[in-house]
């Protein structure tokens, strides 16, 4: 396969593990799902920086990854699950609205809204899919491992972007380091909610 | 030694130093109130580059510490409002003991305040955005710690917060390379866009609010009371700088006139839905965004007084929602009620926190003789004919306050339903009185705070030449 032909099948590539976090239940698989994508934030953030300061980009995510895990070893499954009950978010609802998201997003790339000399066209399809994506997952459910999921989602989107504006080391630092803090405080309230309900674990 | 860099060490060892004394919350409060103090004496009156003789040795405080190319300033422009943001602090973790608002409330109190103040040192200020998002992320944990184990409040902070960063980052990186002027006016649209949006998340603008009525019925109000005051004050800093930094927002953009519309649409709407609540909780949160709107209509006022005018509701609002906070936990604490009438009949029984809950509404709500009236009155003199609609919205939230503050009145002296338990202690108190007085006092002598907004804005220097 030709790099050309790799470099188009990389932003679908990212929308497929992005589409299997909203529609899998099993939440290590959401995790290892999530994990890949910020191993494909990596890809594209390496494309405008040096491969050690692209890692950092990837490395947050993925530690935001590991303590999300060690989390739930220790949690479990029993946390409240609230989702909305007006929405409906069964599992094909959930494959259908992941279609339109990845759809809309082809779109909005196809329209050039951002600057063309900054981003390369899979570069944009690449992280609106992810952002999109991300929205979609924080729209269907209120329950804390899945907004975890999507707001690194999105900021994954928002990475493959910001990779490509900002090369300050402070700025990407700062920046890199948002997933792991969200990935804190969400094991925090995982954690909290547990002890509260009396949980033993 | 750099000032900046002590602040931020001090902090960190203040923010652990206290966490030894979390089974002594008196002591707790008492010892990081005084921390915080100090280091707001530290921002307000150290000698910064100003060579010192102490005991023959020569001492120079630098105001500059730079960290991996970005640098935290503090000098003449901005130590007036670093040490607002930690007096307001040490104000509200000096009452933190009656409020049982979590064991680790302290340390995170401090490392909020400290995050918040970072944000306002840092240059190129635009990257304030990620330390707010940080701040955001401790609030976060602030409300999960001191809640019932519902979170959906402090997921929401979090979620929306993290929007807006990403937003703010965005714009600041199309002001700062693709170079926004007056000229170009179709980026200043786009910037404009960007930043109204990531501005109204930030300071809570229907329908960005939704984190504070969920958070007012799940976690403790006085936990709420800081997290709301800090971030919304910190927004509100980094938003002035925005319009002080930069002409083309001042002058070629609508958004002066877009934050007064926002600032008429959430005193309105936060009087409506302060009329239709019966929850004390979530009562508090929709006056608060009332009263952030009033602000909001102060500073798309576009003027010098304006800029004061907003900043003085700010201190206003610290003791008016601190006493009614204290005051609702100092009832909620003992009947674990919610709503109005779970409570009622308490008013015979904690005339104290009763008392206190009605002059924490009144002063929301800018009544007279109370702490809220002075500066919402100078904003209604101030206004104009052509300011009608503002100060229509202002005089309704007032009346729609002061209507929920009789409600409440009429329901705590009536039928009681619940057998009282316990009483307050003497120090408590004493504390309410002394709030109740604070609020008075600053109702009748509002000239009392003056010279001090006078100095937090000093640093505005294009915006109040």
């Amino acid at each position: 396969m030709s790099v050309d032909a790799m470099i188009v099948l990389v932003p679908w590539l990212t929308a497929l593990f992005a589409g299997l976090s909203i529609v899998l239940e099993d939440r290590r698989v959401i995790l290892g799902v999530l994990a890949v994508e910020y191993v494909l934030v990596f890809w594209y953030a390496n494309i405008g920086l040096p491969t050690i300061i692209a890692m950092v980009y990837s490395i947050g995510g993925l530690l935001a990854c590991g303590a999300l895990w060690l989390t739930y070893r220790s949690v479990g499954d029993s946390a409240p699950a609230a989702q909305f009950t007006a929405v409906p978010s069964g599992r094909v609802f959930r494959i259908l609205a992941v279609l339109l998201v990845a759809i809309s997003a082809y779109g909005v790339t196809a329209q050039g809204w951002l600057p063309a000399e900054e981003f390369a066209g899979h570069q944009v399809l690449g992280a609106l899919l992810l952002l999109g994506l991300g929205l979609l997952n924080l729209g269907i459910s209120e329950e804390p491992f899945r907004v975890a999921v999507g707001l690194l989602t999105i900021l994954a989107g928002f990475e493959i972007i910001y990779s490509m504006l900002e090369k300050s080391l402070a700025v990407i630092a700062l920046v890199a380091s948002i997933p792991l803090g969200i990935a804190i405080v969400v094991s925090f309230i995982l954690v909290n909610a547990r002890l509260l309900q009396g949980g033993s674990d | 030694m750099s000032a900046p860099l002590a602040i931020n060490l001090f902090s960190i060892l203040l923010a652990l130093g206290v966490l030894g004394t979390v089974q002594w919350r008196k002591r707790a409060s008492a010892l990081t109130s005084g921390g915080i103090l100090l280091l707001a004496a530290f921002v307000l009156f150290a000698p910064i580059n100003n060579p010192q003789s102490i005991a023959g040795t020569a001492i120079k405080i630098g105001g500059e510490w730079a960290l991996l190319g970005r640098r935290l300033v503090l000098d003449e422009a901005n130590r007036g409002v670093v040490g607002f943001i930690y007096l307001m602090g040490a104000l509200l973790v000096g009452g933190g003991w009656m409020a049982n608002p979590g064991r680790y409330f302290n340390s995170f109190a401090v490392l909020g305040l400290t995050i918040v103040a970072s944000s306002l040192m840092i240059r190129p200020f635009l990257f304030a955005a990620l330390l707010l998002e940080m701040a955001a992320m401790v609030a976060a944990i602030m409300l999960a710690s001191a809640g019932s184990g519902e979170n959906r409040g402090a997921l929401r902070l979090l979620i929306l917060y993290t929007l807006a960063t990403m937003v703010i980052l965005y714009a600041g990186w199309m002001i700062e390379f693709q170079g926004v002027t007056s000229g170009t006016p179709l980026l200043v649209r786009r910037a404009s866009l960007l930043l109204g949006f990531g501005f109204a998340i930030l300071l809570g603008v229907p329908p960005f609010h939704l984190w504070m009525p969920t958070a007012g019925e799940e976690s403790n109000p006085y936990t709420l009371t800081f997290v709301a005051v800090l971030l919304q004050s910190g927004a509100l800093f980094f938003g002035l700088q925005f319009i002080n930094n930069f002409e083309w927002l001042r002058l070629g953009s609508p958004l002066l006139a877009g934050i007064r519309n926002l600032g008429i649409v959430m005193t309105v709407a936060g009087g409506i839905w302060a009329l239709a609540q019966r929850s004390l909780g979530k009562l508090m949160a929709y006056a608060l965004i009332g009263d952030f709107g009033v602000a909001l209509i102060a500073l798309g006022h576009g003027t010098a007084e304006g800029v004061r005018l907003a900043l003085a509701i700010s201190a206003a609002r610290v003791i008016g929602l601190a006493l009614w906070a204290l005051g609702l936990l100092a009832v909620r604490g003992s009947y674990s009620a919610v709503t109005v009438d779970d409570i009622a009949g308490i008013g015979r029984e904690r005339p104290f926190a009763t008392a206190a809950i009605t002059v924490g509404i009144l002063s929301i709500g800018g009544f007279p003789l109370m702490a809220g009236f002075p500066p919402r009155w100078a904003l209604l003199t101030s206004l104009g004919e052509s300011g009608l609609p503002a100060a229509a919205a202002i005089v309704f939230l007032s009346f729609a306050l002061t209507g929920a503050a009789i409600r409440w009145l009429r329901v705590s002296f009536g039928e009681q339903r619940i057998a009282p338990a316990g009483k307050l202690g003497s120090i408590e108190r004493l504390f309410l009185s002394g709030g109740i007085l604070f609020s008075v006092v600053f109702g009748l002598f509002p000239q009392i705070i003056f010279p001090w907004i006078l100095q937090v804005t000093s640093g505005l220097s294009n915006l109040i030449p």
